[in-house]
């Protein structure tokens, strides 16, 4: 499968197999993104590029495979030491809690840092302003996106290594879409490595520096976002022949 | 029969002891989705605990404060090994489990300890002018140090890494774990909060209730109306709904008979419970 | 499957007859030793059995509810108190009709009845099991708040004669025995019934899961609320032989103890089965009057049998011959395993999705 060579990659799935019960959904993945690099994983409906990303943070049971975080197999811990050694998961569904306030949100993203807390506050409410205005209000009684948003800057108050994203772009508005997408660029900016599902052409076009297409389980292909001028050539390379 | 203001103390004595069991109970709903049928007999322990220390210590402060370690801790870890086998199983299962668990404590509290009464008298004997009545002052140090422990359990809940991390895996449980809460250990800490309320319950009244080993099942019953009324899972609403039904309690025996304010209350309760229902949509609309 | 030659064994016939007359014929053999065995030993056997399958119909109520339906329906005992306090307290009043009586237990148990099928439609899971555990405490306070119709703590006789009982004696002779072992089996055989029609089928494929149930048309609410009411006359039958047997009632048949009762004999003997619950009943109760007269520890082997069910048989004794069975099925070739692994599966395959959405009530 042509890519671009990344001599060592600070993240890399290996043989990535996953199965509800009889199930098996995802067939053989492997990936790897680099230090500071956002790359997109695309696909139609279905192809299981959710459980991917959930195999990934240790969520499916049946799964086999190696999760090597700068080189530590992951696959045998659970989900918190994952995310406590550096993946974080922003899901595609409302996860934020709901009773608590966008602050405390944001600061449970925060709490197994060890520096200076208030500064990722900082950072999150500059990445997303319209959080600071409701830092107080309950996140339950956000709208949809905004709690799209709160998951995000949650997910990046963990300062992980790797951060997986689902769908951050699902049902916003064009203007919440591009603040999503300044997000995980400044995100790499600072390190911070991105691997994320959309289907938001613009989204993958500012964000990312790699895309891997998935099909029926296995990854079918790997391109720069520079490849295509318009989201239907993209859509092409999945929506392809046997569609 | 007694003044107003006897009877709202007596309530608040009442009261803050069920908040305590009740509340212990709402937390392992909210955190574990579990409902313990032995939390009151963890209730009966804690009496029993302190009796058994006074016995060794002759001190009365420091065996309430062994009690509450001894039920919390061990009865906390009791509690989890019997309980998380089951945890990815059907609620029933963990009904029936705690239930087995409940009658295995009294039997072996009545073989242990026997089946009569261990009455206990209060370490302070004095009492206060109220009204034209004279009260106890260890009751209102109940009342005290009830009131303390929720008030810590509140601060705990909201500042507390712990108590963050509780609420956390109560409202989301895996998006906490993907957030690096260690669930097992909330777990955990649950479970033994929840013990340990119970047991400082039921030592803190032994003086004024004595101990025998069915005196957690009146307790037990009355703490599942409070954590249903106050909304399942809500350690807060536990509370308030608790000291709240003592006192209706307390000053409703004075006019009607205590039978009929209970079930007034069990309607009061289960007509909330359906319309809180009602306003649940998802699954509901079935 | 056969011997390759040689007489065959009646075993080996009835395991060649096609499954449902195997079947039927069976469950009629069991019934008829019913029927004999327990006359012929004579004495207080045929009353001890009586007292079973009264307590194997409540049982059998809550597995439908609780098993079938999965509904964790803490009433079930309520209905059954409430039918029998309904005969005693219309004899008080000098109702002696027995069929009156009957009438009068069964719709007593049916509106309790309606009152859970109405709570299974605004609320579900632990909300739902908390309001019916509620409303079973509120009817236990009953008699002490109606002390003069209900009798207080001291319960309450029935009055009358054997009349009341359509003439059979429960103390004396068979009749009454053989009576209450005819009704046990036309309960269960129409329970059987229902459970095998396509109403019946929906229903454990709601009980399965109501969401995908739901997303394929069927009226849930609907469902509940008639398997409910179903589950409640077949309690309420139970209750209304319950004090035929013992002419008497107190505050306890009200309460959340024979709802527990009910729900540990049918998951000792197979929560999702007919005859389960039957055999728990019998089975635990047996156990336990025997273990109560020869010691006082009776709460500790009680809670340690619950704990072993739990761990070991959470489908009952009945679930272990099944597998056991399927297993032997399995090993000749049959087809009858597939059928359930795919079952499994899709179990499997539920569990295994964890998903993110927050619980909005827990506030913690």
């Amino acid at each position: 499968m042509p890519g671009i060579a990344v001599c060592t990659a600070m993240f890399e799935l290996m043989g990535l197999h996953s199965y509800y019960g009889k199930s098996h959904v995802v067939q053989g993945i492997s990936l790897n993104v680099g230090d500071g690099e956002a790359v997109g994983l695309v696909g139609r409906n279905g192809v299981g590029k959710t459980t991917t990303l959930k195999s990934i943070v240790g969520l499916v049971a049946g799964t086999k495979g190696r999760v090597l975080l700068n080189g530590a197999d992951m696959a045998s811990r659970p989900t918190h030491l994952r995310a406590a050694l550096g993946i974080g998961y922003v899901p595609e569904e409302r996860a934020v809690f709901p009773n608590m306030t966008v602050e405390e949100n944001i600061r449970i993203g925060a709490m197994l840092l060890s520096g200076n807390r208030d500064s990722v506050l900082t950072t999150a409410y500059d990445l997303f302003p319209l959080l600071r205005e409701r830092r107080s209000q309950l996140a339950g009684t956000l709208s949809g996106g905004q709690q799209k948003m709160l998951g995000l800057a949650r997910g990046l108050a963990l300062r992980p290594k790797l951060l997986l994203v689902d769908e951050p772009s699902e049902g916003l508005m064009p203007i919440n879409m591009e603040l999503i997408a300044r997000a995980l660029l400044k995100a790499t900016d600072e390190g911070i490595s991105v691997l994320v599902v959309d289907a938001s052409f613009d989204l993958l076009r500012i964000a990312c520096k790699r895309l891997y297409v998935m099909d029926n389980g296995i990854l079918t292909g790997s391109y720069r976002p520079g490849d295509f001028s318009n989201p239907d050539q993209l859509a092409a390379t999945y929506l392809g022949a046997g569609a | 029969m007694h003044e107003i203001p006897v009877q709202l103390l007596n309530g608040l004595v009442v009261g803050s002891s069920l908040a305590l069991v009740a509340s212990g109970l709402a937390l392992l709903f909210g955190v574990l989705d579990i409902i313990n049928f032995a939390q009151g007999d963890y209730f009966m322990l804690g009496g029993y605990a302190l009796w058994l220390s006074l016995r060794f210590t002759g001190n009365f402060w420091l065996s309430m404060l062994i009690a509450a370690v001894v039920v919390g801790v061990a009865g906390g870890l009791l509690l989890m090994a019997i309980v998380w086998p089951l945890l990815d199983r059907s609620h029933a299962l963990v009904l029936l489990a705690t239930l087995g668990l409940s009658l295995i404590l009294e039997q072996l509290a009545t073989n242990f300890f026997g089946g009569d009464t261990k009455l206990i008298r209060p370490p302070i004997a004095a009492q206060i002018p109220v009204g034209t009545v004279h009260y106890p002052v260890y009751d209102l140090m109940i009342i005290a140090v009830g009131l303390l422990v929720l008030m810590g359990g509140f601060m705990f809940l909201k500042y507390a890494k712990y108590g963050i991390w509780l609420r956390a895996v109560a409202q989301n449980r895996t998006m906490a774990a993907a957030l690096g809460v260690p669930v097992p250990r909330v777990y955990a800490l649950a479970f033994i909060a929840s013990s340990a309320l119970a047991g400082i319950a039921g030592s803190m009244l032994v003086p004024v209730t004595s101990v025998y080993p069915t005196v957690g099942s009146d307790v037990i019953l009355r703490a599942f109306i409070v954590v249903v009324a106050g909304g399942l899972g809500n350690f807060r609403g536990a509370a308030l709904v608790a000291l709240l039904l003592g006192e209706v309690e307390a000053l409703g025996s004075i006019v009607i008979r205590p039978v009929e304010v209970e079930i007034l209350l069990f309607a009061l309760v289960i007509v909330l419970l359906v319309v809180r229902s009602r306003r649940q949509s998802a699954l509901v609309r079935l | 499957m056969t011997p390759s030659g040689g007489a065959r064994s009646p075993v080996a016939r009835i395991g060649a007859l096609p499954t449902g007359y195997a079947r039927a014929l069976i469950v009629l053999l069991i019934i008829a030793a019913f029927a004999i065995l327990p006359t012929a030993y004579g004495d207080y056997l045929p009353q001890q059995i009586t007292g079973y399958l009264v307590f194997g119909l409540l049982a059998l109520s809550v597995a439908l509810v609780a098993g079938f339906a999965r509904l964790l329906n803490l009433g079930v005992g309520a209905t059954f108190g409430v039918s029998a306090y309904a005969v005693a307290i219309a004899t008080q009043h000098h109702i002696f009709n027995p069929f009156l009586l009957f009438a009068a237990a069964i719709g007593c148990g049916l509106l309790v009845s309606g009152l859970f099928g109405v709570y299974s439609i605004v609320a579900s899971g632990i909300q739902y099991m908390m309001l019916t555990f509620l409303t079973t405490l509120a009817f236990f306070s009953l008699p002490l708040a109606l002390p003069k119709v209900m009798g207080g703590d001291n319960g309450l006789t029935v009055k009358g004669d054997l009349g009341v009982s359509f003439g059979l004696n429960p103390l004396l002779g068979n009749e009454f025995y053989w009576f209450v072992l005819a009704i046990t089996a036309l309960c269960a055989v129409l329970s059987w019934y229902v459970l095998d029609s396509q109403a019946g089928k929906a229903v454990r494929a709601m009980g399965r899961n109501p969401v995908r149930a739901a997303a394929m048309g069927y009226q849930v609410s609907t469902y509940r609320v008639a398997l409910t009411l179903f589950s409640g006359f077949i309690a309420s039958i139970a209750g209304w032989l319950y004090v035929l047997q013992n002419a008497f009632v107190f505050q306890d048949l009200l309460g959340i103890q024979n709802s527990l009762n009910g729900l540990l004999y049918a998951l000792i003997g197979g929560v999702d089965t007919i005859v389960g619950p039957l055999l728990g009943a019998g089975g635990l109760r047996f156990f336990i009057e025997s273990v109560s007269r020869h010691s006082t520890q009776s709460s500790l082997y009680i809670g340690a049998a619950l704990l072993l069910v739990v761990y070991f048989l959470p489908e009952g004794v009945l679930g272990l011959v099944r597998r056991g069975w399927r297993r032997l099925q399995a090993a000749r070739g049959g087809a009858v395993a597939a059928v359930t692994e795919e079952e499994a599966d899709t179990a499997a395959a539920e569990a295994a999705f964890v998903g993110f959405e927050a619980d909005d009530q827990r506030a913690l």
